[in-house]
This record gives structure tokens, C-alpha cells and sequence, in this order.
């Protein structure tokens, strides 16, 4: 009896002793090689794991214009270069920017946007639109996190009509716009069938109804996301899991102002498509556009998102 | 000789071993029981690639947290903070691992003012909670900050050398043993912590030592430290500070004091370059506070001068003119490490706290 006890009483102990030992040489024996040959992965801690094969292309479009030509190199120094592809429309070219990219026929006015969205698109369908699956659109006091929205984008169907952005209500435009001073993302069957089908109709000197606003004035985020709406592309949900906005329509300031008296933010907490948090709250950890980041703010961003770095202990 | 000693000892050894176990049973049962083990860790194996996609699952099977931290070693899952985390496991070899394991208690003192006690709650709210004492300098104390530690100083810029002299003394009196590291911040400074515990660890925290961003002056050949992003002394530089430096034991160095000592008496001065003189002649050193890359980690202008300076003041500028190292340009200014940024105002400080802290990539994993 004793002996039958003491030989589990040891095999116990061998059992513990190989469990010991067994992290030094036991998971090192991993394939590594097989592991990477799984497809590839998004994963967060807290997150089940997604399986994404193909990388989706982002052609990013960015408006500016000759007295801000500076802050295009700005941004061909920092995010712009994480684009698939980077085009900047203006009206002139220059030193500064000599690859600028020349849209026909626009007076380069702020009231006269709508008519350069309209002009832009128009390019895009018909240079560019085989050279990705998404269509970014940014200002040039805009700076994009493209990892982050490589990862947004790898949630929605490239091939379906479809844009997104922060949205904004509106009661002429049911399903919401988005703003288009944070940005907004469109696919390749948004872009065709607002040239293919909105534009001709715009321009048609005997239209009885307008699909689109026509003429170059107008607020450009507001009449793209009606006519869009009409030709039904719809408007996407860019929210994170936890509802928080990726797309910053304000400066970080001013979203995250909380309790201070800011008068941007009543604006936007009653024009905001989905409730709005202020404060820490308002902005997505995993957030993909900020506005208002102007000249050589875009390098301290650059440098406090993709430059710092942080020691951290293992076991706090 | 030997032989017959050692045969004797195994003589006895063997003795006391079979009196007091039963030799065939226990070893075979260790033996069984290494089997069984290597029996099971291997079915664990083999059947890991399947599972490594869920990693819930396996921390709930397995229970060992060491793995997951090897699975992320590996780089296969890449949520990576915006500063991104444990560059630690890429960098150390088995000095560093012993050495992260000290952990040296860090006091921070602000330096404010009743007209910026809102920017010192915010301070207080974003990186002031991860010092392990916050303590908040001022001239009075009001609802926006009640635990403010009054200073017996006249509350200006020019009297700033007084409140530092009063601050230092106060702590002194009262928190010395609390920390072994002290560090000075203004209320527009933004720190981040775990850089600078990184930081401490390669300096002895008893030596007579203080860190910053050096300027380079005539007066003192060691340099001295900016004010504005911060300088930290050790226990052992405050304390000469005060009890020789101020004359703490004998004469307080207040502005009617004819009493001896080594420090700039009275209250008006740079207080930065007043410290620094003074903690010259107490023969407390000046340490390097740059990288490996000899980039600075102190950076005493905002970071919009501290990246484009070299664009916007292309003559005569002074930080380049009188920084102790050379200075660098663009990108390089500043190190990956930086462990303090300066004139970062109100708001902007909850905007740090979000791009470091809050931010994250998520980048694919190849």
C-alpha cells in the first residue's frame, strides 16, 4: 500500500519537474515558418481573430491649393507616403509642388469645392481607377493613420457601392453625409456611377429633376453625400466596436474639450449622425483621420504616433 | 586515499538512502511520471498550430500567460501601441533583465501658479498619475487645486530661483525619504514616465547626479539643465542642495540673508541656470541624458522647434547656440525615448495623453 503511494507520490513529481522544465525547451520547438504561412492576421488582445488574405489598395487624393503647397510636402514626408498611391490636386503647379495635378476650369476658391470634387472624381475615374480598391479624399491639413484604416476597410466589401467618413445628419439626405474635412473613403463603384450616372445628368441642359446639385457651388461634402444617396451608394458605419469615431472632423482639441465652453462642439453634437461622446471618450484608440493638423503639426504627429516609443515593464 | 573516502561516503549515503526510501518504487515512479509529462507537453505541442488563432482558448487551457508572452515575442500579433510597447525584448541582453527589476520610486513637483491651477489638474489627470508622488508648487491654494503646497515666495516669473530654492526645501523636510529620484516640471510639461524609469536605470541613484537637456554656459563647465522640460536630482544632490547649497542648517537664504552660501542668494534668477551653478560647486554631476543614438530625450522647446527649428531660425537661434551637445535636425531632434516635452498648454495635454496612450496601430502581421 505504502509503495503504491509513493510511487504516485513520484510520479507527481515527475510530472511537476517536466512541467518546469518543459517552457525552456518545449514552445520553442514551434514551427515558425509554418506559422507564417497561415494566412495573414488582424489581432488585437481583446479581440477574436479576423482572417484577411488580400490587401486592399488606398489611392489617397489630397486637396490643396498654391498658398498651401508647403503643407503637401509635409505630408509626402509623413502619412502620405503610407498611401498605395498619393496624388495632390491643386490649381497650378510649382516649385513647391511641381507634380501637382491640375483640375480644368476651377476658379481655387473655397466656394467653389464642389466644382473641384466634382473635377477630382472625374479624374480619378478616368486615370486611376483600376490603381485601387478605395478612394481616400483628405484635405491638406489632414493627417491619415493608413494602418489603421487598412484595418477599417478590411471589414467592408470593396466591390459594393459604398463611402464612409464621419457622418453628418441631415434632412434632405436620409442615410446621412460625410464631412469632408476629415475625409471621407469611397469604392471604385461609388466613383464610377457618380461619373457615369450623377455627373451626365448634372451637366444635362434638359434635366427635368437633378440627380446631383449642378454648378460648382455648394457645400462639396453635403451635395456629394446627397447625390450619392440618390445613386444609392450607400453610407457606411465607421465606428469602432466600442462606437467611437475613427474619422475627427475637429481638431483634437476641440473634441477633446470637454467641460470647457467650446462652440464648435454644440454643432457637432447636434449635427453628428451617431451620438457623440466628448472628452477622452469622443476618439476612436484606433482612429484613422485628424483635421485641423496644420504645417509643422503634421510632423509632431508623425513623431508622437510613428516616432516614440515606450519602455515598458513586463510585470508591473 | 580518495577512492576509499568516497567509496565510504557512498557506503553511507547508499546506507541512509535504502533505510529510508524503497529504491525500485520511487525511481520508477519518477520515471513514469517524466514520461507522462513529456507525454502531455507534446500533445500540447502538436496540437498548437491549430489553436494558435484563438488565444483565449489556450490561456484557458494551458493557464500559462509566458506563453502568450512568447507568441507575442514572436511578433505574430502586432496591436502595437501608437508608442510602441516592449522594445525592451529586443534591445536587452541578461544585464538589463536583472536590472529592470529595480524599481526606483520617482517624486514629481510642478511648478505652478494660481492664474495656471487648471493646467495642473490636467497634469494631475494625464501623465502626473504615473509618478509615484505628485506634489503641486504653488503661492496659494484654491478650489481648482486644494492640495496645492503653499510656498513662501512672491508668485512671479522673475522669483522663480525662490520657489525652487523653497520647494526643494520643502521637500526636503518633508518627503526626502519618499523617492529616490526628484524631479522639477513646469505645468506646460508633458513626461512620460516609463521612458524615463528606463532612463534612471542606467544611473546610480545614490551618486550626486542630475539629469536634463544641458545648455552649455561659461560659468559652469559641467552645463546645466532646462527648466522647462525638467530636471531630475537624486536623493543625494537635493540634499547637498539644501543643507549646504541653501545653508539649510545654519542661515535660510531668504532675501535679507547676509549668511554664507554657495548658491545665488535671494529669490530673482534663472532658476535653471541658478541650480545648475550652484549644484557645480556641490560637485554634483551633470549625467548624459541622450540615447544610444546621442538623441536628446529632454526637450526644452516645443516639439513644432524641435523638429522644424532648424527651418524656422536658420541664423542665430539658442538652442542651437547654446545646447551642450550638438544639436539635430528634423526627425533626429528628438529621441524615440524622449522622456519630456515642454510648452505643451492646457488642452494639448489631454491631445498627448491621447497620441501616446490612447492611440493604437493595428499593422498586419506578415
Amino acid at each position: 500500500m505504502n509503495s503504491i503511494k509513493r510511487y504516485i507520490q513520484y510520479s507527481k513529481l515527475g510530472l511537476l519537474a517536466v512541467h518546469l522544465l518543459a517552457p525552456s525547451f518545449e514552445y520553442t520547438s514551434i514551427n515558425i515558418n509554418e506559422l507564417s504561412q497561415q494566412p495573414t492576421v488582424f489581432q488585437t488582445a481583446d479581440q477574436p481573430v479576423t482572417l484577411e488574405t488580400k490587401r486592399d489598395r488606398i489611392l489617397c487624393w489630397v486637396t490643396t491649393s498654391p498658398k498651401t503647397h508647403s503643407r503637401a510636402q509635409l505630408i509626402k514626408d509623413t502619412w502620405g507616403s503610407r498611401c498605395d498611391k498619393l496624388i495632390f490636386m491643386s490649381s497650378i503647379q510649382d516649385d513647391t509642388l511641381p507634380d501637382a495635378i491640375i483640375l480644368p476650369t476651377v476658379n481655387d476658391t473655397y466656394e467653389n469645392l464642389w466644382g473641384k470634387t466634382q473635377e477630382a472624381l472625374k479624374y480619378l475615374y478616368l486615370h486611376h481607377l483600376d490603381d485601387a480598391e478605395w478612394f481616400y479624399k483628405a484635405d491638406d491639413d489632414t493627417y491619415a493613420v493608413l494602418e489603421n484604416m487598412h484595418y477599417l476597410l478590411s471589414g467592408f466589401d470593396a466591390s459594393t457601392a459604398l463611402y464612409l467618413g464621419f457622418k453628418y445628419k441631415n434632412p434632405g439626405v436620409r442615410q446621412g453625409f460625410m464631412s469632408g474635412g476629415s475625409g471621407y473613403v469611397l469604392t471604385k463603384e461609388a466613383i464610377r456611377r457618380f461619373v457615369e450616372i450623377g455627373l451626365p445628368k448634372l451637366n444635362s441642359p434638359q434635366i427635368s429633376h437633378n440627380v446631383c446639385v449642378s454648378g460648382p457651388k455648394g457645400l462639396e461634402d453635403l451635395n456629394l453625400g446627397s447625390c450619392l444617396a440618390k445613386l444609392n451608394v450607400t453610407a457606411g458605419d465607421s465606428r469602432d466596436k466600442s462606437d467611437m469615431e475613427r474619422f475627427l472632423p475637429m481638431s483634437l482639441e476641440n473634441m477633446m474639450c470637454g467641460n470647457l465652453n467650446c462652440p464648435e462642439n454644440d454643432f457637432l453634437q447636434q449635427w453628428a449622425f451617431y451620438p457623440l461622446k466628448m472628452g477622452i471618450e469622443c476618439c476612436s484608440p484606433y482612429a484613422v483621420s485628424f483635421h485641423y493638423v496644420r504645417d509643422h503639426e503634421l510632423k509632431i504627429y508623425e513623431y508622437l504616433i510613428y516616432g516614440l516609443r515606450m519602455y515598458e515593464r513586463r510585470n508591473n | 586515499m580518495t577512492n576509499l573516502l568516497t567509496t565510504n561516503v557512498l557506503k553511507k549515503f547508499q546506507r541512509n538512502f535504502v533505510f529510508y526510501t524503497s529504491a525500485r518504487t520511487s525511481v520508477r515512479g519518477l520515471f513514469v511520471g517524466f514520461v507522462l509529462g513529456i507525454f502531455a507537453a507534446q500533445l500540447m505541442v502538436i496540437s498548437l498550430p491549430l489553436q494558435v488563432m484563438d488565444t483565449t482558448a489556450i490561456i484557458k487551457q494551458s493557464g500559462l500567460i509566458e506563453f502568450i508572452q512568447k507568441v507575442e515575442d514572436l511578433g505574430i500579433f502586432q496591436e502595437i501601441k501608437a508608442a510602441h510597447t516592449g522594445d525592451e525584448r529586443t534591445s536587452t541582453g541578461p544585464d538589463e533583465r536583472k536590472r529592470t527589476t529595480r524599481r526606483d520610486r520617482i517624486l514629481c513637483w510642478v511648478a505652478t501658479s494660481p492664474k495656471t491651477h487648471s493646467r495642473a489638474q490636467l497634469v494631475r489627470e494625464t501623465w502626473g498619475k504615473r509618478c509615484d508622488k505628485l506634489l503641486f508648487m504653488s503661492s496659494k491654494r484654491d478650489e481648482k487645486l486644494p492640495d496645492a503646497i503653499v510656498l513662501p515666495v512672491n508668485d512671479t516669473y522673475e522669483n522663480l530661483w525662490g520657489k525652487t530654492q523653497e520647494a526643494f526645501r520643502y521637500i526636503y523636510q518633508h518627503h526626502l525619504n519618499e523617492a529616490d529620484w526628484f524631479y522639477k516640471a513646469d505645468d506646460d510639461t508633458y513626461a512620460v514616465m516609463e521612458n524615463m524609469r528606463h532612463l534612471l536605470l542606467k544611473f546610480n541613484a545614490s551618486a550626486p547626479i542630475h539629469l536634463g537637456f544641458k545648455y552649455k554656459n561659461p560659468e559652469v563647465t559641467q552645463g546645466f539643465h532646462s527648466g522647462g522640460p525638467g530636471y531630475i536630482l537624486t536623493r543625494e544632490a537635493v540634499r547637498r542642495f539644501v543643507e549646504i547649497g541653501l545653508g539649510h542648517n545654519n542661515v535660510t537664504n531668504s532675501a535679507n540673508s547676509s549668511g554664507s552660501s554657495l548658491c545665488v542668494p535671494g529669490h530673482a534668477g534663472l532658476e535653471d541656470f541658478n541650480i545648475g551653478k550652484c549644484l557645480a560647486k556641490l560637485n554634483v554631476t551633470t549625467g548624459d541624458s541622450r540615447d544610444e543614438k546621442e538623441m536628446e530625450r529632454f526637450l526644452p522647446w516645443s516639439l513644432e522647434d524641435m523638429i522644424c527649428g532648424h527651418l524656422k531660425f536658420p541664423g542665430s537661434w539658442f538652442l542651437r547656440d547654446w545646447s551642450f551637445y550638438p544639436l539635430k535636425k528634423d526627425m533626429e531632434c528628438c529621441s524615440p525615448y524622449a522622456v519630456s516635452f515642454h510648452y505643451v498648454k492646457d488642452y494639448q495635454l489631454k491631445i498627448y495623453e491621447y497620441l501616446i496612450y490612447g492611440l493604437r496601430l493595428h499593422s498586419r502581421s506578415f
